[in-house]
């Protein structure tokens, strides 16, 4: 079974069009590389706001895995978290908990990631069900993190529209 | 009974006059409709559009009750209107309003205060299908 997945890139200059999305298209591939099927990067500027309103949209229109990446520090704009958690039903804090621990060996920056992972339930017309994981905005982190979100995506997604997970 | 008859989000084709069968009313001398469809063409788009995928927020259809409510009153109208979400192609409607009023000149200000909050405050997106493939989400930023 393929299911969809869908990244969106929150970012106030990529969105502005100022710099180029380099996380987005890689989270895309790895997905992709995964087996998920995954359209190209959503845009879209930093805010609890935007992000919120993003996760909505791609979940209704099908999406079952969605990966953010960026606007998880602590500057003043950084509100991933924030607008995620709105959507988000039941947290999920083991993945996020590894995904820093797997990003730390790599740069000691990655524990300030305040990114959060859970599920959103299923919601009658809009969505089955959906796995929500927030990454830093570093092309790096996208690289470290995608390979855990893999290995228990499938298991989540299934579990969640009451499939077996025995 | 409320002045709202139909304030709905489907995932089912939308049928015009069915809305204008909702306001019907021996007491109302003007009756308006609005239909939003789909184009087969956009000023961001290299190619033509084939389609669009609208997907609602699950309070899409409480705001849609509000903005219906709020249009109406004040006035003695009466309003049907309805989005559609899912996969549209082009020609389909997406958006159908009808209004009812006693006077023309409210029915046509009542009909527009409706199309004008539903596209800032409905929260429901599309995704626009180009003919290259191209896909990209309209009104999101980006």
């Amino acid at each position: 079974m393929t299911y969809a997945a869908a990244v969106i890139t929150v970012s106030d200059r990529s969105a502005a069009g100022s710099r180029a999305d380099a996380a987005g298209p890689l989270a895309v591939a790895e997905m992709v590389r995964g087996g998920f099927s995954c359209a190209e990067p959503l845009v879209v500027a930093d805010g609890a706001d935007s992000v919120e309103r993003a996760l909505w949209a791609v979940i209704a229109a099908g999406a079952r895995l969605v990966v953010t990446t960026g606007g998880t520090g602590v500057g003043p704009r950084d509100e991933t978290p924030e607008g995620t958690m709105r959507v988000i039903t039941q947290d999920i804090p083991g993945i996020a908990e590894e995904l820093r621990r797997v990003g730390s060996s790599q740069t000691p920056a990655a524990i300030l990631s305040r990114g959060r992972t859970g599920v959103v339930g299923p919601v009658p017309g809009i969505t089955v069900g959906a796995l929500i994981v927030n990454l830093p905005g570093s092309p790096k982190a996208v690289a470290s993190g995608i390979p855990v979100v893999l290995s228990v995506a499938r298991h989540v997604i299934e579990q969640l529209a009451g499939g077996d997970h025995g | 009974m409320s002045g709202v008859r139909i304030a709905a989000i489907s995932s089912r084709p939308l049928d015009v006059e069915a809305h204008v069968a909702a306001v019907s009313d021996a007491t109302m001398g003007a009756e308006t409709t609005f239909v939003g469809r789909v184009r087969d063409h956009d000023p961001d788009a290299a190619a033509a559009v084939v389609a669009l995928e609208y997907s609602a927020h699950p309070d899409a259809q409480q705001v849609m009750q509000r903005i219906a409510g709020e249009a109406i009153a004040g006035t003695g109208a009466i309003v049907a209107v309805s989005h559609r979400v899912g996969r549209l192609e082009v020609g389909d409607a997406a958006v159908v309003i009808a209004v009812a009023s006693s006077h023309r000149a409210e029915a046509f200000d009542v009909c527009r205060a409706i199309i004008e909050t539903i596209k800032t405050d409905l929260p429901v997106w599309k995704r626009q299908i180009e003919a290259d493939g191209t896909t990209a989400w309209k009104g999101l930023g980006g």
